[in-house]
């Protein structure tokens, strides 16, 4: 094999391991992979659509408590495709989210990622997991009002 | 190659025929592989597999997909096996919605071929419902016509069309629009999700009278349900906003108030992304399925309404495996409801039926299945019989034979 070809295999390599920068690609096992990341620590992972319009009412939400609670990880992924990352980018960046990890779902088949993450998710979106510190999860369909919120970062945040 | 695979699909077919004892009858399946369908085989998600059919009465059967910004229409007379070339509808391109609960309708009917979409336009949530109709057999259609109608340039969100056509020329479509709920924020008003409205043409689709709300407050990206009485009146289903978040399904025949369907109770600041479906028998009675994420019992259920009069929901498909999306198929004695179900590998449609009106029903059965990304299950008439229409990036386009009506 010629050298080029090694820098191309290399190059193929670095492009499927992420999708873009700043938007990674959500397939099977990647929840596991942010949960190792995140390990012993409490976050927020939230899953939103472009067409879900109380999505953009949580984002609000979620700006707030980066404001308020900068250590707190929160964590999007889009439902979406990665061929809407511009869109998804813009979308964060007017919300003023840009900080956070983004993600976007990544397999033809939404539903065996969606099963994947919690077969008693039906798809309503957002849909927001609340990860303490042990990883005991609350799931939560529908934006979240901020208070409830706060609440729990109260008694989960270090 | 591609003979290999319709062979698999014959042979797959056979089982299903054993668990399928009551039709009793041999249920072909093609695998939809000439040209036209090549390109639709090759899409890898489930937004291009979105697709409708409809048979004419002649039996042959159309289909309405989306190719590169264009809705493109073809037609089969062997059940799918080979399709005609496609013919554009749209000659200019536009960006259009698709895919989950978004799809290009079409139906056939009177010798014209009905045909509607959602453009999307460059706001988030925003679209217009397009229309266009072919009165040469498919070879052309008409320049699409927008219509909502608005006076005002602002309120730019309708979505989620269903189109409705009779042999008469008369069609009816619904759709999801926000401009009370535009105006009422330009006012400083609070407005609870959005409106349904309906516009009729009885013309065969070449004007369309004035755009007329059914209701206010309706779900925002659940796609709509549509019906017609006996009398021909557009019957819509939807899911509705009752109080501020009680997402759950109301009705209403054109010029009457809505009427609620389901008194689920699923309280919920969230998009479900799934409507539900409706069938009208001869005898007016209507049927209904849909969903509800309510924490107490989730799932599909049906009921039945006659006269007003609601039967008791009857829980359908297996919440654990995301029973879901569903349509529903009356004609004569005979109810169908096809479903999709998904244990974590393989997704599978699921079948019931009724041979007394909806009253009783047999045990479901699994009459497709695929491990890659799949389409909603559509339910069909035409040739005399039922037919399971089915999408999928690993078979194709199915026709799964339901049985004789």
């Amino acid at each position: 094999m010629h050298r080029w070809q090694h820098w191309l295999g290399l190059g193929m390599l670095l492009l499927n391991s992420a999708v873009h920068a700043d938007v990674q690609a959500f397939r099977s096992g990647s929840l596991q992979q942010i949960l190792t990341a995140h390990h012993g620590k409490p976050f927020i992972l939230s899953y939103w659509s472009l067409s879900c319009t109380h999505c953009a009412t949580e984002m609000t939400t979620f700006a707030q408590l980066q404001q308020r609670y900068p250590h707190l990880p929160i964590i999007l992924v889009s439902t979406d495709s990665p061929e809407d990352i511009p869109e998804l980018l813009q979308i964060v960046a007017q919300q003023g989210l840009t900080n956070t990890e983004q993600w976007v779902f990544a397999d033809s088949s939404v539903e065996k990622l969606r099963y994947a993450i919690d077969r008693h998710w039906y798809g309503e979106l957002p849909r927001t997991y609340l990860y303490a510190a042990n990883h005991q999860v609350t799931a939560i369909s529908g934006a979240i009002p901020i208070e409830k919120l706060e609440a729990w970062i109260q008694q989960h945040l270090p | 190659m591609r003979r290999y695979r319709c062979r698999e699909l014959l042979v797959s077919c056979r089982g299903v025929c054993a668990v399928w004892l009551f039709m009793a009858i041999a249920m072909p399946v093609f695998a939809a592989h000439d040209h036209a369908m090549q390109h639709s085989d090759a899409q890898k998600n489930a937004a291009a597999l979105a697709i409708s059919a409809s048979f004419d009465a002649h039996g042959r059967v159309w289909l309405a997909r989306v190719i590169d910004q264009h809705v493109v229409v073809s037609h089969s007379d062997d059940l799918g096996k080979t399709f005609s070339m496609p013919v554009q509808v749209n000659a200019v391109p536009e960006k259009i919605n698709l895919g989950g609960e978004y799809r290009p309708k079409l139906v056939a009917a009177g010798g014209r071929i009905y045909v509607s979409w959602n453009q999307g336009l460059p706001q988030r949530y925003s679209g217009n419902i397009r229309f266009a109709v072919s009165t040469n057999q498919g070879k052309s259609f008409t320049t699409p016509l927008t219509v909502n109608a608005d006076s005002d340039p602002d309120s730019y969100s309708h979505r989620f069309d269903a189109l409705s056509a009779d042999e008469n020329g008369n069609v009816a479509i619904a759709w999801i629009d926000k401009r009370a709920a535009v105006a009422a924020q330009r006012a400083g008003e609070k407005y609870h999700g959005a409106a349904i409205y309906i516009a009729e043409s009885h013309d065969g689709g070449i004007s369309f009278g004035s755009n007329r709300k059914l209701a206010d407050h309706s779900c925002e990206c659940c796609r709509l349900a549509i019906a017609r009485d006996p009398d021909g009146t557009p019957v819509v289903m939807w899911r509705q906003l009752f109080e501020s978040n009680i997402r759950d399904f109301a009705l209403a025949r054109v010029g009457e108030p809505l009427q609620r369907v389901a008194t689920d109770g699923w309280a919920i600041d969230a998009c479900p992304h799934h409507g539900g479906a409706m069938a009208i028998d001869k005898n007016g009675q209507r049927h209904l399925i849909w969903f509800t994420g309510v924490a107490s019992a989730p799932g599909l259920f049906y009921r039945r309404m006659n006269a007003g009069k609601l039967t008791s929901p009857y829980a359908v498909g297996d919440p654990q495996r995301q029973a879901g999306h569903p349509a529903v198929l009356a004609e004569g004695q005979r109810v169908f409801v096809a479903w999709k179900e998904f244990d974590g590998n393989t997704t599978t449609i699921r079948v019931m039926l009724s041979s007394d009106h909806g009253a009783n029903w047999n045990k479901p059965a699994t009459l497709a299945s695929t491990r890659d990304a799949a389409d909603y299950p559509l339910l069909i008439a035409g040739r005399g019989h039922a037919w399971l229409v089915w999408h999928t990036t690993e078979h194709g386009l199915q026709f799964i034979d339901l049985g004789s009506l």
